[in-house]
């Protein structure tokens, strides 16, 4: 049977209201309002999406590895009640200041102590640093070939055939196993688990890996440092149309169209 | 591969691209940005340009403030494929060691620079907005938007160079071909085994184009999750088509298989800067105006006078499309004649 690892990070829901974050006094963070729960990011969630459907066709085993310390309870539980097969967590005092080179030496390591693993998938990028440096650079160190972007995937025998997004449409590329895949968002939203499953999934304890136990060097600088975060200032004055009938706003509309595209 | 010291390293080399015969648009704004880092350093421009029929095209690129272009022609790299390009971009960056690769943050930049990044061992920033050197310490400084476009962070690249950029599509302007002397064309052979590749490309699908081109559109008529499905993309469409313009999407509505993902605008999508941006019932999260937020008049329709597209937008509606937008239609229609 196939054994698939999908790498997921916990972060801030990005989708929660620009206006009421704020970043914090050294720069360094962004925070959300207060009660934002943490949730996963948006592409992980695609990937295990992905997972899950070569697991219902094919059949496989889901390991899911998370990197980050204090996985929330909900988000822990929400991979295994999609029907994930194991948790593991990578937890040290240690990750807490990763640049993404790092994170993907660290899950490198994780994903070859497990040993035995088919398929790795990623999301295409974290939903709050929008980079899409750790897929590639787990794919790198394992020496795996790496297909980013895929919003279709299917495993035949020894080989993954992959759609992945084009700007004009998509293309069809093939690779041997082990391989590892970006998902990107048209794979789908992640399903939604039953309730049965939410509640097996209370009683599904992770496993928890340190430095000690990856036997990892983190001695390797990182290369991306933070200098600060903040907000550009691109508020426009935006003139509201109002009043008047539907038709009349048309055609205030229509006259601004005029005056510049028609 | 190994690295250089940032001592022997040289010059800014960007990779160019291709588009039809001619260059992608991406090519000349990559040109401005290589020329400002440039002139920090006090060091040359380079550039490569990979592909089949590049006669035009090399010409076109040796115009553009560049003192060097690299060219491959082989069919191989007619199409973008990882493995091939990277083996490519690898051999040139080696011996010619330049201090910095920018490469655009488009379909092929966002694929390849972080391979290139992870091949060498070195420092990767995407998306890039600004750069400058750090005339001190030689380092690169970068701005790039994170949290989904929420915030810009400012970042430092260290360690051993080429520190690696891919700059965001529609921020710098476009470098205008000079009438001085072209640069030098360098035609570059690289030893590959093709047998050693491990992917391979099965097929290219192009969907099937639904009207006009976004990047192309000097209008675009784009939809959110407030279209409430495929009825709703129906009167974008019909509207498109009298402005001559093109329909474009936020993630729902590809998400929710409304319409094709090649019509989405954003952070993952299509980076647009058309004439007018006309939003209808799209909420205006950051990660769309990572899209559209380059657009010289976006006019938003919503429901929510809240919604956070009404900060971005020079005029707004708050009501409800299906209202408006048959009027809006009609007196499209009336004007084009």
């Amino acid at each position: 049977m196939l054994t698939i690892a999908v790498c997921v990070k916990q972060l801030v829901d990005p989708e929660a209201p620009l206006s009421l974050f704020e970043i914090a006094p050294d720069g360094k963070n962004l925070v959300p309002p207060p009660g934002t729960p943490p949730v996963l990011s948006v592409f992980d969630e695609n990937a295990l999406e992905a997972a899950l459907r070569v697991k219902d066709t094919a059949g496989a085993k889901i390991i899911v590895l998370s990197l980050g310390n204090n996985l929330a309870k909900p988000v822990r539980k929400k991979t295994i009640a999609a029907g994930a097969d194991e948790l593991i967590l990578l937890e040290d005092e240690a990750f807490e200041a990763l640049d993404s080179a790092q994170t993907a030496r660290a899950l490198a390591r994780a994903i070859e102590k497990l040993g035995g693993i088919d398929l790795v998938l990623c999301g295409r990028q974290a939903a709050d640093t929008d980079a899409g440096r750790v897929g590639i650079g787990i794919a790198a160190l394992l020496d795996l070939p790496a297909v980013t972007v895929a919003r279709k995937l299917q495993v035949t025998g020894d080989r993954v055939r992959v759609e992945r997004v084009t700007s004009d449409g998509h293309e069809v590329v093939e690779a041997p196993l082990p391989a590892l895949i970006t998902a990107s968002n048209e794979v789908g939203e992640l399903r939604f688990p039953p309730v049965k499953a939410t509640i097996a999934a209370q009683k599904v304890q992770p496993t928890i890996w340190t430095v000690a136990d990856l036997g990892l060097d983190l001695s390797v600088a990182a290369r991306t440092f933070l200098e600060k975060y903040y907000v550009p200032d691109r508020n426009v004055q935006c003139e509201m149309i109002t009043g008047g009938s539907p038709e009349e706003i048309a055609d205030g509309i229509a006259h601004l169209l005029k005056a510049r595209v028609i | 591969m190994g690295t250089k010291d940032m001592s022997d390293s040289s010059g800014v080399l960007f990779l160019a691209e291709g588009k039809g015969q001619g260059l992608a648009t991406i090519t000349a704004e990559l040109a401005t940005a290589a020329a400002t880092l440039a002139s920090q350093l006090g060091e040359e421009v380079s550039a490569l340009l990979a592909g089949s029929e590049l006669a035009g095209s090399v010409q076109e690129l040796a115009r553009l403030g560049v003192k060097k272009v690299y060219v491959t022609e082989a069919p191989l790299f007619s199409a973008y494929q990882a493995e091939p390009y990277l083996a490519l971009l690898a051999q040139l960056v080696e011996p010619a060691g330049p201090r910095v690769v920018l490469l655009g943050h488009t379909e092929l930049g966002r694929d390849l620079a972080p391979r290139l990044a992870a091949a060498m061992d070195v420092a990767w920033a995407p998306n890039c907005v600004a750069l400058e050197v750090d005339q001190a310490s030689g380092a690169l400084r970068i701005t790039r938007p994170v949290f989904g476009g929420k915030a810009n962070g400012l970042f430092t690249l260290g360690g051993a160079a080429p520190y690696i950029a891919t700059i965001g599509q529609k921020v710098f302007e476009p470098a205008v071909p000079t009438t001085n002397a072209p640069g030098e064309i360098v035609p570059f052979a690289l030893a590959l085994d093709p047998a050693g590749f491990r992917t391979s490309l099965v097929e290219r699908v192009e969907d099937a184009a639904d009207g006009m081109r976004l990047e192309d559109a000097s209008v675009i008529v784009a939809g959110g999750r407030g279209m409430g499905g495929i009825d709703g993309f129906k009167l974008l469409r019909e509207l498109a088509e009298i402005l001559g313009g093109a329909v474009g999407a936020s993630r729902a509505p590809v998400d929710n298989g409304w319409v094709p993902s090649n019509l989405q605008v954003g952070l993952t999508g299509t980076v647009v800067s058309p004439t007018v941006y006309l939003a209808v019932g799209i909420s205006g999260a950051a990660q769309h105006m990572a899209g559209c937020s380059s657009s010289k008049t976006i006019i938003a329709f919503n429901r929510d006078p809240e919604a956070p597209m009404f900060q971005r937008a020079s005029y707004g509606v708050v009501g409800d499309w299906r209202e408006i937008l048959p009027p809006l239609i009609e007196k499209c229609r009336g004007m084009r004649g």
